[in-house]
């Protein structure tokens, strides 16, 4: 194994499970727009701007457009390919992608990415809470190596009775190889061309530049960019680009290798339909109940108003153990069932504008909250724990959490496919947890059996016994 | 005609290079021999070059809209509006004054790369002014600096020789000179100062001044004060291989501009110097202009079509021989031609070679060649932008077989075999390439050093002897298609 100089530069979710998404987000583009319409990620319904039609000599007159006599530039390209380009062309909708792709690919940001329309219906359900591969939600951490950036699929939290439950995926767990191949998280190209560099300087002889030639190709025609590698464990197998994850896409179950600790382990995995366990409210003792959320799908602030219609004037300690985000919406209305009208969290976007997000809905009549939360606990419900922790002054029991603040948009095109972008950072009021994590105000061990944090959540709301 | 200058060049080239890497490209994977990798030179240090040629300009058009189901993408808007998206909702645009200024034009810029790329061919791509700039360059042949070929010693620039009629060769540097430093400037080669650092500081408009500190045997440093001009590198290597028999040698690196025109320069030469056959090497030659393929064709092949080309619309047109070049005694066959070719001679290398198989103006020797059958037109988009370059021809042979060989995105071949197969199939593998560079590197000034111990120039100078003997050509391998490709195969070493 080689030493890397490790520095988590960025941090989020990858994908849509689990990620914290901008909601009710409309175009702000003064115009056309007609290809694009923005939607929420659990996305029932999609909100349409109206269609504009472009007169076939428009200018473009946005900052930056180069124009030509009249012809934006992208335009008159456009126009001489399609012309004069030997052999038939893509249709349209492919040409589109292309440059959305490319305009994406730009920012260099794993949370800013192009979406096939099929991939999206799969990112609306597991929205919902549906997720049809290993059953874990994922991350992409850019970790600093060699002067490069390298992208590393990294495992946010295994869902209950997934097969990376099962597994013993833990939170942490990044991703080096999937069914024996490579994930490489940048070009291995890029090394190579450095080489190059040092090759016509003198500095390294024709034989060195030849092995590392020889193995990067090996590198590449065995292995798969992490986007593939992440494609495979979401179970979106059609939408893979590489040789090797295409052969990986046939199989039903497969062995991943995940470094954990320093050290590389390998965990048998299988691709599978998991569903998340519903919200659901016990009792704890006479004067408090255990409101468990494992995951914040659309439906979240209905089901826990609902679950909790019969728990008046109780305390709620709030089990976010495991729970990797999701809606930001549902997020905001769950709040507002426990603390009631005011502040959830506060959206960093560009410059550092700060936006407050507010809870949605009444406060139903409860007594004192508590949190439970591990690493597990990701993104919305750290939102979710730092507001309690502000609002209701909630004791916060167990580990210190994940440290996801991504917010991402994603936005659909008209033809059903879509994009993610990379449009803000989480944060409270007094403070973020945006690459750090959340400290809990009681921490209490892994070794504590999940049954004694209860107790302990008890004991700090002054519940005795 | 939307901003488009009536100027338009041809390109057949075998470009490898593009700026935008959306997958894991292995374009730029390819071996370094057999890629003129021995060759350092100011002009052609690692860059791919091309071939080009006007034509006459047809009639632009912006396509007539389409009525369009409801589901279809204008990419224009599709792009304005996603760029839009972008600029006022992206987290983290650039947080560097200038890069943010940028912003708008870059993210323009990648989109219409973006777009072009989905069109699924690795020849038809857009660059940006930068770009186009620095590949007019490279296909020119010319550029505005001191004229020297470089290399590097104990990390300092190498003079390995100044080009003739340069201000370097005015200023009466020295094969072997090392530079100390430009314009009172380090130039030591190190990881933060590349060669290609330096020779942008020696670069520069014509008519600027540059000084170089030089290092020289013998002397004590010293200053010499340069004016840049326009320096043509030559393409052109050429002298008496094998004087006892009077065969010449003549390599062409690239068909730039000056191609012909030096060929025959060499060519004329050697006949001063009782030149009875010769051996035109066009090995690790990518291409460059077609019209100067069809020059060069001229000078074997008395008349007759060098090629035939064929756009998505139309017939097949032919390029046909310029008969006032024809050398006579080439094209009488007087002087008996060997060709020798590779897998990486592309494009304009493949229509000379193919041309003078099918004309049986020459033997070709050496490994099955690149298959590059398409054509490209490089578009200037004006001022403001750089330049479009789309494949809008396939091309054919003489004897109008296609030479295409189909590659994915990466640059990998695809099904059927192409390229031009030699009359005799003589590979070098690993071993014999190995045992050329040692030598050039152990005689860097040396440019003929490699040449006698290669086996495909011995082949050449065998046959041509046999020839000069009064034997016919030996039996050609070309439709042998086992040997041809125990030849490719081993050439690549995969």
């Amino acid at each position: 194994m080689r030493r890397w100089n490790s520095l988590i530069i960025t941090l989020g979710l990858a994908g849509s499970f689990g990620v914290a998404f901008a909601a009710g987000r409309l175009l702000r583009a003064p115009q056309p727009t007609t290809a694009i319409s923005n939607t929420r990620a659990t996305g029932t319904q999609v909100a349409e701007l109206p269609a504009v039609t472009l007169p076939g000599n428009a200018t473009d007159a946005s900052p930056g457009a180069t124009e030509t006599q009249g012809f934006s530039l992208f335009e008159t390209v456009y126009g001489l390919v399609r012309s004069q380009f030997v052999d038939n062309l893509p249709d349209k909708n492919k040409m589109a992608h292309g440059a959305v792709r490319a305009m994406l690919s730009s920012l260099d940001d794993p949370h800013s990415t192009f979406v096939e329309s099929s991939s999206r219906q799969l990112m609306e359900q597991e929205g919902k809470g549906i997720l049809n591969g290993i059953g874990a939600a994922l991350t992409i951490r850019g970790v600093k190596q060699d002067g490069f950036t390298d992208f590393r699929v990294t495992v946010v939290a295994p869902i209950a009775g997934s097969p990376a439950a099962i597994a013993g995926l833990k939170p942490g767990d990044s991703v080096q190889k999937v069914d024996g191949r490579y994930v490489f998280g940048h070009s291995p190209l890029l090394a190579y061309n450095r080489i190059l560099q040092r090759w016509q300087d003198r500095d390294v002889t024709d034989e060195e530049v030849e092995k590392v030639r020889k193995s990067t190709k090996a590198r590449i025609e065995n292995g798969m960019a992490y986007r593939d590698a992440e494609l495979l464990l979401r179970g979106d197998r059609s939408a893979v680009k590489s040789d090797a994850a295409k052969e990986v896409a046939k199989k039903d179950r497969f062995t991943i290798t995940v470094l954990r600790a320093g050290k590389s382990i390998d965990v048998p995995v299988s691709l599978t339909q998991t569903k998340v366990e519903p919200v659901s409210v016990q009792p704890v003792n006479a004067s408090t109940v255990l409101l468990k959320i494992p995951f914040f799908g659309e439906t979240a602030g209905k089901d826990v108003r609902a679950a909790l219609a019969g728990s008046a004037g109780k305390n709620v300690i709030v089990d976010l153990r495991g729970n990797p985000g999701g809606d930001i919406e549902a997020g905001q209305s769950v709040a507002g069932v426990l603390a009631g009208p005011g502040a959830f969290c506060v959206e960093i976007g560009q410059k550092g504008a700060r936006k407050t997000l507010k809870t949605t809905g009444n406060a139903l009549k409860l007594g004192k909250v508590a949190v439970l939360t591990d690493r597990g606990t990701a993104s919305v419900s750290e939102a979710l724990a730092l507001c309690m922790l502000e609002r209701r002054q909630a004791p916060v029991v167990g580990q210190t959490t994940f440290g996801d603040g991504l917010l991402q948009g994603l936005y659909t095109l008209d033809d059903g496919s879509g994009f993610t972008l990379n449009v803000g950072t989480l944060a409270g009021k007094s403070r973020g947890w945006a690459g750090t994590g959340l400290v809990p105000t009681v921490a209490v061990p892994t070794s504590v059996a999940p049954a004694a944090v209860v107790t302990k959540a008890v004991q700090a709301l002054g519940g005795g016994k | 005609m939307a901003g488009i200058t009536p100027r338009r060049i041809i390109v057949i080239g075998a470009f490898l290079t593009t700026g935008l890497v959306l997958g894991f490209s292995q374009g730029a994977l390819q071996p370094l021999k057999g890629k003129s990798s021995i060759d350092r030179n100011v002009a052609t240090v690692m860059a791919m070059p091309t071939l080009f040629s006007e034509r006459l300009t047809a009639a632009f058009r912006l396509p007539a809209a389409s009525a369009g189901s409801p589901v279809a993408l204008e990419p224009y808007e599709t792009y304005l509006a996603v760029r839009d998206t972008i600029m006022t909702e992206y987290a983290n645009p650039p947080k560097d004054a200038k890069a943010n200024r940028e912003w708008p034009n870059k993210l323009n810029n990648m989109a219409i790369k973006g777009m072009v790329a989905s069109v699924g061919d690795i020849y038809t791509e857009y660059w940006t002014s930068d770009e186009f700039k620095k590949q007019m360059e490279t296909t020119s042949g010319s550029f505005g600096g001191v004229g020297a070929r470089l290399d590097v010693r104990d990390h300092k620039p190498l003079i390995v020789e100044p080009i003739p009629n340069s201000p370097a060769m005015a200023k009466g540097l020295m094969s072997g000179d090392l530079i100390r430093a430009v314009d009172g400037k380090s130039a030591v080669i190190s990881p933060s100062q590349r060669l290609d650092d330096v020779i942008k500081r020696i670069k520069g408009e014509p008519g600027t001044k540059v000084r170089l500190t030089i290092e020289r045997k013998g002397s004590k440093p010293f200053d010499v004060d340069l004016v840049r001009a326009i320096v043509t590198s030559p393409v052109v290597d050429s002298w008496m291989l094998d004087p006892a028999n009077g065969i010449g040698y003549v390599k062409l690196d690239q068909f730039t501009e000056q191609a012909d025109v030096q060929v025959a320069a060499a060519i004329a030469k050697l006949q001063t110097q009782g030149m009875k056959a010769l051996v035109f090497d066009l090995r690790g030659n990518p291409g460059g202009l077609l019209t100067v393929a069809r020059d060069l064709v001229s000078r074997f092949v008395a008349e007759g079509p060098v090629v035939w080309t064929k756009e998505r619309q139309g017939g097949m047109v032919s390029l046909n021989v310029d008969s006032k070049r024809t050398i006579p005694a080439l094209s009488s066959g007087s002087i008996p031609v060997v060709v020798l070719v590779n897998g990486s001679s592309a494009s304009a290398s493949e229509i000379v070679s193919g041309a003078l198989q099918d004309a049986n103006a020459a033997f070709i020797i050496g490994t099955r060649t690149y298959g590059k059958g398409l054509v490209q037109t490089i578009l200037p988009l004006g001022d403001t932008g750089g330049a479009v370059k789309v494949t809008t021809q396939h091309y054919f042979t003489r004897d109008k077989h296609d030479i295409n060989l189909k590659r994915d995105e990466n640059g990998e071949p695809v099904g059927e075999k192409g390229g031009i197969r030699p009359d005799r199939v003589v590979p070098e593998d690993d071993k014999d390439l190995d045992a050329q560079r040692k030598i050039m590197r152990e005689q860097p000034g040396n440019r003929k050093a490699a040449i006698p111990i290669s086996k495909q120039v011995q082949a050449a100078l065998a046959v041509l002897k046999e020839k000069l003997a009064g034997s016919p050509w030996p039996a050609s391998e070309k439709d042998d298609l086992a040997k041809q490709d125990t030849g490719s195969k081993r050439e690549t070493g995969e």
